[in-house]
């Protein structure tokens, strides 16, 4: 799986970088629209990851070069830019999602392997962590080949912490995941920790091990080690 | 006003005086002209009659001299000593059969040793005619210029100001949001030539500082974010790190914590540049009743968790006209801090009607005096989870819409009342 990183923000880009890299993907970074341009033109990305405001100009250029070659690469904008035109033209010519700076990395992984999933079509793809399958297309999961009954909000809990195993997630990150801008609105993190337990409880009854550990005051981990 | 109108208020008024004054004044200059070519005329009468008197026996007994003017000669005995007067008198005519203005000259002489006094009565018809036809004249003068006035300043006033109504149309129409070159109507007119220049200007000038200031918040919104992206992403890196210690992993979940803030604090103060900018002019038609349903059902959760009861009291159905981000906004903040500042097990009631929307939810008595409540940076208490921007923000919205906000506290209940 390749990415290009396409961002001008150098620190910025190397902890993209360096979170991608752990997840087994073979990341490419470029500074400039030139040189994206150039190696988006020479090599086929499974996913680009584009940020809009580049020093030789936008990064829409590349994305407009893109669907003029008939690529099937997927695209995500990232742009400190919150302006709704930005977002409805950026997905308009051809992107396929829209993340607003700052954003949490393991967000960022998240939505780069659905793009992924969804460019693959096969409706085989499973996701797996050892007892624990996660069917996107069905929005389902299986432990033990057993369906669990989740809810909406629990599934997309699981769905997160498939997508980002062995890593520590803050609360406020799943918050933002699950709830996005009504996030504001809660008082406390108390309302994940209850979705949190119910899924805990259901894979636990279906004979699956209890993974999401808790990092004390910071957030949750799925981790088996 | 119109100043077509006040003008031709001004310039009627100094007419109607002038005309006046005129009119008034040549009567009494032709009146007394005519009036001491009258007492000459009997005086010359008088001299004539004397004269006639001593020259002629006859006539004595003759009591007209000329058609028209009526002598009277009375014999007297002794001197009357009468001094020469002229008295206006009315008298009957008989041809006109009605009583008619005369003027009178009465005097006394000696004739032939006898003592008379003589009068002579010269009818004043003439210099009435006269008087009333130079009046007619006048009015006639007067009331021709009162309507060439009004014609012309309509005329004038019409052609001389269209480029002025033009600028005035363009200038009404003229929207920094949406700025369009302006066009302003050539004109011969130094007064309107400066008043385009100067409004080109200023317009000009607007529509640059506009364009700044917008550059400005975007640039800094930009400028922030990134950096906060840089220290929100660093720290997740270092969350990986497995020598950590249970300490320093908890204070780099303090400083996640507090990029979250930081960068919720700049959504909300960016999104009230944005209104004081003017940058949500796009309304729609929102039913309030059907936004309030949808929003409560999307913060269900939250009240669960709270175990708070909702209770609507919709009385009528009304919609109003506002941009949508600032529905949200608007109604997301009244809701959420109803529920943030409410109590385990606690209440929140809704009533609508076309008239206004009231919030009532139970809590902790403020801390804060209520005029300060929709103050920037006001907050009860010490609450990381609050920015202290939302009521503000929802004050600027309901200010921005002419809508009107006000606040009670009593015992438990908080009361929030939004007049549309």
């Amino acid at each position: 799986m390749k990415i290009l990183i396409i961002e001008d923000e150098h620190m910025l880009a190397e902890s993209m970088v360096q979170y991608l890299e752990r997840e087994g993907y073979q990341c490419e970074w470029t500074d400039n629209l030139a040189e994206a341009k150039e190696k988006s033109w020479d090599y086929e990305y499974d996913c680009l990851v584009v940020d809009i405001n580049l020093p030789d100009g936008s990064g829409l250029d590349v994305i407009k070069q893109i669907k003029g070659m008939r690529s099937k690469s997927g695209i995500i904008i990232v742009s400190a830019r919150n302006a709704i035109d930005d977002r409805i033209y950026g997905l308009d010519i051809g992107a396929d999602d829209y993340l607003t700076k700052p954003f949490d990395l393991a967000e960022l992984n998240a939505r780069i392997k659905a793009i992924i999933r969804r460019r693959n079509f096969d409706a085989q793809n499973t996701i797996t962590f050892n007892e624990i399958e996660v069917f996107p297309y069905e929005m389902s999961v299986k432990v033990h080949n057993k369906i669990l009954k989740l809810t909406k909000k629990e599934y997309d809990l699981m769905l997160y912490f498939i997508s980002n195993p062995n890593r520590v997630i803050p609360k406020g990150s799943i918050a933002e995941h699950l709830w996005g801008d009504e996030m504001g609105i809660a008082d406390s993190y108390d309302f994940i920790y209850s979705h949190l337990k119910n899924l805990r409880k259901k894979i636990l009854e279906h004979g699956g091990k209890d993974y999401i550990q808790t990092v004390y005051s910071v957030g949750y981990k799925f981790s088996d080690q | 006003m119109k100043l077509l109108s006040l003008s031709n208020r001004y310039y009627f008024t100094g007419l109607f005086i002038v005309s006046l004054v005129g009119g008034l004044s040549s009567y009494f200059v032709i009146r007394r002209t005519v009036n001491s070519e009258f007492n000459d005329k009997l005086f010359a009468a008088k001299e004539e009659l004397i004269d006639e008197l001593y020259r002629h026996d006859e006539l004595l007994s003759s009591y007209s001299l000329n058609i028209g003017d009526n002598i009277v000669i009375q014999k007297v005995d002794k001197d009357p000593k009468i001094q020469t007067f002229i008295k206006d008198t009315v008298l009957f005519n008989e041809y006109q059969n009605e009583e008619m203005n005369y003027r009178q000259i009465t005097f006394s002489d000696k004739v032939r040793d006898n003592f008379y006094v003589f009068s002579i009565t010269k009818s004043l018809l003439s210099t009435e005619d006269l008087i009333r036809g130079v009046t007619q004249v006048i009015a006639l003068i007067t009331a021709l210029f009162f309507i060439t006035m009004l014609v012309l300043s309509n005329i004038v006033s019409q052609r001389i100001w269209i480029p002025f109504y033009n600028t005035l149309s363009q200038i009404k129409d003229f929207n920094v949001k949406k700025p369009k070159p302006l066009s302003f109507s050539e004109t011969n007119i130094i007064e309107f030539k400066e008043l385009n220049s100067a409004l080109e200007l200023m317009t000009n000038q607007v529509t640059k500082d506009y364009k700044n200031l917008k550059e400005y918040t975007e640039n800094t919104s930009h400028e922030i974010q990134t950096p906060l992206a840089i220290i929100k992403n660093k720290m997740e890196l270092l969350m990986q790190d497995k020598n950590l210690s249970e300490h320093q992993i908890s204070i780099l979940g303090q400083v996640y914590e507090s990029t979250g803030r930081l960068s919720k604090l700049k959504d909300n103060l960016s999104l009230l540049s944005k209104i004081d900018n003017n940058q949500f002019i796009d309304t729609s038609k929102l039913i309030v009743a059907e936004y309030l349903k949808k929003k409560i059902g999307r913060v269900k959760e939250l009240l669960d968790i709270k175990n708070i009861e909702v209770i609507l009291d919709f009385k009528e159905n009304p919609s109003i006209e506002i941009n949508e981000t600032m529905a949200y906004v608007l109604f997301n903040n009244l809701i959420s801090n109803a529920i943030k500042h409410n109590i385990e097990s606690g209440k929140i009631v809704m009533t609508l009607t076309n008239a206004y929307f009231e919030i009532k939810n139970t809590g902790e008595p403020l801390e804060i005096s209520e005029e300060e409540l929709f103050g920037r940076f006001k907050k009860s208490g010490n609450r990381p989870d609050s920015s202290g921007l939302g009521l503000s923000l929802v004050y600027r919205i309901v200010d921005y819409y002419n809508f009107s906000i006000s606040y009670k506290n009593t015992d438990i209940w908080h009361k929030i009342t939004l007049k549309f």
